[in-house]
């Protein structure tokens, strides 16, 4: 691990040396193109079987670099699992690691084409690509977006916008160049990502004074698992989502097959965020996930949310259904999240 | 009787409405008059602009649009038109953007602020009412109650927006 890390580090650093004569004629200093951020979440869980139990799940820095050229850096070091409490083994940070979750350069080609090279998050369907926990309304992920898919890919993706009239497509052509991983625990590793997705905004066109994003997705990839003789897989998805009036709407569908179109899993998750008043938001969510060798889970959420500041969510929910997974076991949930 | 009702009816549902629209100002989409600092900008391209997903112009220069404050109601017209959304309901679209390292369009306090960022500032978008366009500026396209064009419709200049 502490290899990679150093790895990365020198990576980065060298990379950004090379475009520093690209800047020779700037005034302002190299470093001045660099902005640190970051995001922090907190959960408390009251699981219906488990112990009650207190996580801090994350502190995440992001590093972008960006001075005006052609050429941007973006970095995301993440602490994870940095600690946890529960009133049997008290307070535990056994279970912290680090993982360098983002590290790419985004390299402009021209005003309608861009690369980036890295490790990036794979650009399959939205949840995926917004999962700090900031950006979405739950504290729990649906399981169609973290079992069915690698969620990282290292290697190279083709990206841009093309614009028609009043609405834009998106797209995004990735493929894996490198196999190897940096640990990211519990999760199935897979090799050999290739896909595409393409986004439709603004397809409805709404005009109301109250309307707001709407867009269509359709997502398609191919990749192995790690292990030796492992199957292959390609993965068809769609997603969408719709902001009119009080009512966000969104979700995501994903089928898999095996190599010879034998049924290699299933998952979708439908979900709706209506505001309420002062910033509470009600919170639904139905989701479902088939595997071949795991039991089947579907699982209901219902909760509510409130955006105290653009950048801070608090929210509460209770999850339900069938199908125990990790990642928020079933029973009520808090958490808070905010970006920085 | 019947007709002169439903006549009423029309001009009160229909007319009377399109003349309120009809007094809204002109929004005059502006980039730098210096031709170093000017950029071209196409109507097609004007929402990818703002929403930050076309960054470079096609000589590879960074772009650098600008809004009004968020309650300013030209920004209102204008996010409406042009981005089809308001600048309330685009506070997580932008959470999301700052995830991936993008910022939002550069954010100015009056008319008179925006055209002084645009004039300076090389690759600079901005816009303001079409009525306050000076030499200093150059309008590229315009945003009228319903349509955005690629050519100076007539103006009414009699009043004007703060």
């Amino acid at each position: 691990m502490s290899t990679i890390l150093l790895r990365c580090a020198v990576s980065v650093i060298s990379l950004c040396m090379m475009c520093k004569p690209l800047l020779a004629e700037e005034d302002s200093s190299f470093w001045d193109g660099f902005r640190i951020g970051g995001y922090t979440s907190v959960d408390l869980h009251i699981p219906r079987t488990e112990t009650t139990r207190l996580n801090w799940n994350e502190l995440a820095m992001i590093v972008t670099w960006d001075k005006n050229t052609r050429i941007k850096f973006f970095g995301e070091l993440d602490l994870e699992d940095v600690a946890s409490y529960n009133h049997r083994q008290g307070l535990d940070f056994r279970d912290a690691y680090i993982n360098p979750e983002r590290l790419y350069f985004d390299v402009n080609l021209t005003e309608r084409a861009n690369v980036r090279l890295g490790r990036f998050l794979t650009p399959l369907g939205r949840w995926n690509q917004l999962h700090a926990s900031p950006l979405v309304w739950t504290a729990s992920r649906p399981l169609a977006t973290t079992e069915l898919f690698p969620t990282f890919t290292s290697g190279i993706q083709f990206f841009g916008t093309l614009p028609f009239q009043e609405r834009s497509l998106d797209y995004q052509i990735y493929s894996a160049t490198m196999n190897a991983q940096p640990e990211s625990r519990g999760e199935t590793q897979y090799k050999d990502m290739r896909g595409a997705r393409v986004a439709l905004n603004n397809v409805f066109n709404f005009t109301d004074e109250n309307a707001g994003l709407n867009t269509i997705g359709l997502n398609y990839a191919t990749y192995r698992e790690e292990q030796s003789f492992g199957p292959k897989y390609s993965l068809l998805g769609v997603d969408f989502l719709i902001e009119f009036n009080r009512w966000e709407l969104s979700g995501e569908a994903y089928t898999r097959k095996i190599d010879h179109g034998q049924g290699g899993g299933s998952g979708f998750y439908l979900q709706s965020a209506y505001l309420i008043k002062n910033d509470w938001y009600w919170i639904t969510r139905l989701e479902s996930l088939h595997q071949p060798d795991t039991s089947n889970a579907e699982r209901w959420i219902i909760g509510v949310t409130k955006r105290l500041k653009p950048n801070q969510l608090l929210k509460f929910e209770v999850v339900g259904g069938n199908g125990e997974y990790e990642d928020i076991p079933r029973g009520f949930t808090t958490s808070f999240a905010m970006m920085y | 009787m019947r007709f002169y009702l439903l006549s009423i009816w029309i001009i009160v549902a229909g007319f009377l409405p399109g003349l309120a629209l009809a007094d809204e100002p002109v929004i005059a989409v502006i980039v730098s008059a210096q031709a170093a600092y000017t950029v071209p900008v196409a109507t097609n391209d004007l929402a990818s602009v703002y929403w930050r997903k076309k960054l470079y112009d096609n000589h590879g220069k960074p772009l650098h649009p600008a809004n009004l404050s968020s309650d300013h109601p030209l920004r209102l017209r204008f996010s409406q038109q042009v981005l089809h959304s308001s600048p309330r309901s685009q506070v997580g679209y932008w959470n999301e953007q700052y995830f991936h390292g993008i910022q939002p369009p550069y954010t100015v306090e009056s008319q008179e602020a925006m055209i002084r960022y645009v004039a300076y500032t090389e690759s600079a978008i901005g816009y303001i009412d079409a009525c306050k366009v000076d030499e200093r500026v150059k309008p590229v396209i315009w945003v009228t109650a319903n349509k955005i064009l690629g050519e100076a419709p007539a103006l009414r200049c009699s009043t004007a927006t703060p």
